[in-house]
């Protein structure tokens, strides 16, 4: 069995704001996400900026005390709920159909982790409280969402860094495409954290200028937080509902660098795998594609890599296609990175509008890319890919059409 | 339903002993005496030729590569002998390299963040285990790390099986993996005081332990097609959560779902095990499974290493399969073992293993 895969609901939030609308209108602006850090001090940093969420609304959970839930899960569970409004479901018709759920996250609830060992270091661990600790486990907020919202089962949850949202999708894909389900929940999540900032400040891979993707001056990463969701529906059982269809996910690949634990293989071959082998799985040649969701960390590493790998994914055509990272405006969002930027790619397929790589005031000759400097029409983009690569030497690609396309 | 796979290669690595099958058998035995639920110090240069690059890995990752060096042994995968790309590799995690994260972040707290090592935040992340051992051993097919409860374990073969039924690897280590910590068995401690109080009949949990323990998994065809000899098949992994329904009850509806769909009677199963990290968790899913399988308390045996070796949490689901394994395989008779894994959060997984024989077999039932 091998049915055709249809995208039915999508949620999002970043620092751009919660909800689609807001994040699209805002990405094709070109609007910077960046803001002074408030979650932490970052007196003793280099860099003091990241996308933030502002205002996050932490209220209305039914099962749950919303104050002792970790910042993951409240991010999560408005990305969710933004998806299953969209889809037409409902709540309560969603947990009967029992999707299967698959989430991305790197580090999960790590703000309550941070808690619980400050309290354990400095009240004594009698004192600390345990259910920081449990709260903090990555599967933790899987495990909230669906107790809260009566889905039954158990998440599975990706985490494979960077690309744990984009693997979360894929493999959602192919449960519904291969029929072990109707209809699945996926996405990724990851909250802006001093442990990860101050990681990432160790690595000296946080940028102190902007963020630059595929500029010849880019000096760094910029973190983000946030989270988005997506429903996953087989096409005939989305059409049998009268169910909106987003887009389509018409293919997924994934490989390991297996080079270095934080570094990318500088050749990009394993980056390439991917993107060959889930062009491959959609049937689709790189002439279809008419946009890249880049990767586009900003650091010189990645960038560097990823250009390599898409001219040797797409030969000819890696010079000519479109190409932008949504990361210069709203950050790296680690675990959630790949969900929202899936669903910034089926926007873009929606509207046949190329969402802007800002920013780049000087395109490096030396990645060789068509970079998207600036929002601009595609009056003919029917295909797009999403590229997600992590520590580990983790890569994952995800092939989408616009609905209404051919297979 | 999944279809079956062979497991054709073993490795563990527990208090009781490092190794392959005859590690896993000593589990059943217990471990030395004052092990104190800790993985006695070993050398990776015995498992690996280029171990000097992983001189600096956390403890959960070093125990993950000799499991897996082990396993791939086992199978007779060594170094060279793989198609990197056709090869997957699944890990299961509980909590991850949590000693790293620890001295991490208490470095932060003390000394600010010019202080951060770098070293500790990249070997900190959930992934490294998975991202060491694909360097090591050049795994170039997906490597995925999965994390949740004792239930990930099965939740982790169920991944595994699930890339080989697609045709998208050839071959699959699957692994799971967990080190001891002071923060872990604090928590852990404090929410078990805070049960007892509430209610104090309930069993004492096992204490925190470590290890790992991987598979090589196969299809059937494709280890005959190498040559290889196969120990038990995987015939199902199945993760749940009991609802408003009592655990027991849904331990015993989805055991009896997955022998029926398997076409198997309960009095097949020759033994059963059971992880959980808790005490309040014990007695459900003990008597869940007995019901399903038609039988009393101490009618099959029961088999929980937990008590001598600790609880490795995710780590446990695979060594008690590991334990099951080998004992399915050293039998040489048909029949199957259970292994059930309970977390905190009314989790569970039931895994499956068929009979095998102490040579490896080169035919499979089924096809």
């Amino acid at each position: 069995m091998r049915r055709r895969v249809a995208i039915t609901g999508m949620g999002i939030v970043t620092a751009h704001g919660i909800g689609k609308s807001v994040n699209w209108s805002r990405t094709l602006a070109g609007e910077s996400g960046f803001r002074p850090v408030t979650l932490f001090d970052t007196s003793g940093y280099r860099t003091r900026t990241a996308g933030e969420v502002k205002d996050l609304p932490v209220a209305g959970w039914r099962r749950f005390r919303s104050s002792r839930l970790d910042r993951a899960s409240h991010l999560l569970r408005l990305a969710f709920m933004e998806a299953v409004e969209d889809s037409g479901w409902g709540f309560d018709r969603l947990s009967s159909a029992a999707p299967v759920v698959v989430l991305g996250t790197t580090l999960g609830g790590m703000p309550s982790g941070e808690r619980y060992h400050e309290e354990f270091l400095r009240k004594g661990p009698a004192r600390a409280r345990p259910s920081l600790l449990f709260d903090h486990l990555a599967h933790s907020q899987g495990l909230h969402l669906m107790e809260e919202f009566g889905l039954p089962g158990v998440p599975r949850v990706y985490t494979n860094a960077c690309a744990s949202g984009t693997n979360a999708v894929g493999h959602a894909f192919r449960a519904v495409r291969g029929g072990e389900c109707d209809v699945a929940v996926c996405g990724g999540y990851d909250p802006l954290c001093e442990f990860v900032f101050a990681g990432f400040h160790s690595l000296q891979a946080l940028t102190q200028d902007l963020c630059r993707p595929f500029d010849r001056d880019r000096s760094g990463m910029a973190l983000g937080e946030g989270a988005g969701v997506l429903l996953l529906e087989g096409m005939d059982h989305a059409r049998s509902r009268g169910a909106p269809v987003f887009g389509e996910v018409a293919g997924y690949g994934e490989s390991t660098d297996a080079f270095h634990m934080t570094r990318p293989d500088p050749e990009g071959r394993g980056a390439a795998d991917a993107m060959e082998s889930a062009l491959a799985d959609a049937a689709e040649n790189p002439e279809a594609v008419g946009y890249v969701n880049a990767h586009g960390t900003g650091t010189p590493f990645n960038d560097a890599m990823e250009s390599a790998a898409i001219r040797s994914a797409m030969g000819p055509e890696g010079a000519r296609v479109p190409v932008s990272s949504t990361k210069s405006m709203i950050g790296h969002l680690l675990g959630g990175a790949g969900a929202v930027e899936a669903i910034l790619t089926v926007q873009a397929l929606r509207d046949r509008r190329l969402p802007p790589n800002v920013n780049c005031t000087n395109p490096d000759p030396a990645c060789g890319l068509r970079i998207v400097t600036a929002a601009e029409d595609a009056p003919s983009l029917s295909v797009a890919i999403s590229n997600s690569f992590g520590f580990g030497g983790s890569n994952a690609t995800l092939v989408f059409r616009r609905p209404g396309g051919t297979p | 339903m999944t279809s079956p796979v062979a497991i054709t290669g073993i490795g563990c690595v527990s208090p009781a002993g490092i190794g392959g099958r005859d590690a896993a058998l000593a589990l059943v035995k217990g471990p030395p005496e004052n092990h104190g639920f800790r993985v006695p110090e070993f050398p990776l240069e015995d498992f690996l030729e280029n171990a000097r690059s992983f001189r600096r890995v956390a403890h959960s990752t070093k125990f993950c590569l000799a499991a897996v060096a082990l396993a791939l042994r086992d199978a007779g995968l060594e170094a060279g002998r793989t198609d990197g790309s056709r090869t997957g590799l699944v890990i299961g995690v509980t909590h991850g390299a949590l000693a790293f994260s620890t001295q991490f972040h208490g470095g932060l707290l003390r000394d600010g963040p010019e202080a951060a090592s770098p070293m500790l935040f990249a070997e900190s992340v959930l992934n490294a285990a998975g991202g060491n051992v694909a360097i090591a051993f050049g795994v170039r097919g997906p490597v995925h790390t999965l994390i949740g409860e004792e239930t990930v374990g099965a939740q982790a073969i169920g991944a595994a099986m699930e890339l080989l039924r697609l045709g998208v690897v050839d071959r699959c280590v699957v692994a799971g993996t967990e080190e001891r910590s002071a923060v872990i068995e604090n928590a852990y401690r404090q929410m078990d005081r805070a049960a007892s109080r509430s209610a104090p009949e309930e069993e004492s949990p096992p204490p925190a332990g470590e290890g790992a323990a991987a598979f090589v998994i196969e299809h059937p065809a494709a280890a005959v097609r190498r040559g290889a000899r196969f120990f038990v098949p995987v015939l199902s992994a199945r993760c749940s959560r009991a609802g408003r329904e009592e655990m027991d009850d849904s331990v015993a509806m989805v055991v009896k779902e997955e022998l029926a769909s398997l076409g198997k009677r309960g009095e097949e199963i020759r033994h059963v095990h059971v992880v959980v990290p808790t005490g309040r968790n014990r007695g459900p899913v003990t008597r869940g499974a007995l019901r399903a399988l038609g039988l009393r308390e101490g009618g099959t045996p029961r088999l929980d290493i937990a008590p001598r070796v600790g609880n490795a949490f995710c780590a446990a689901a695979f060594l008690q399969a590991s334990v099951s394994a080998a004992l399915l395989s050293a039998g040489g008779a048909p029949g199957a073992g259970l292994i059930l894994a309970s977390g905190i959060s009314k989790t569970f997984s039931v895994l499956l293993l068929g009979g095998g024989s102490p040579e490896g077999r080169t035919d499979f039932p089924g096809g």
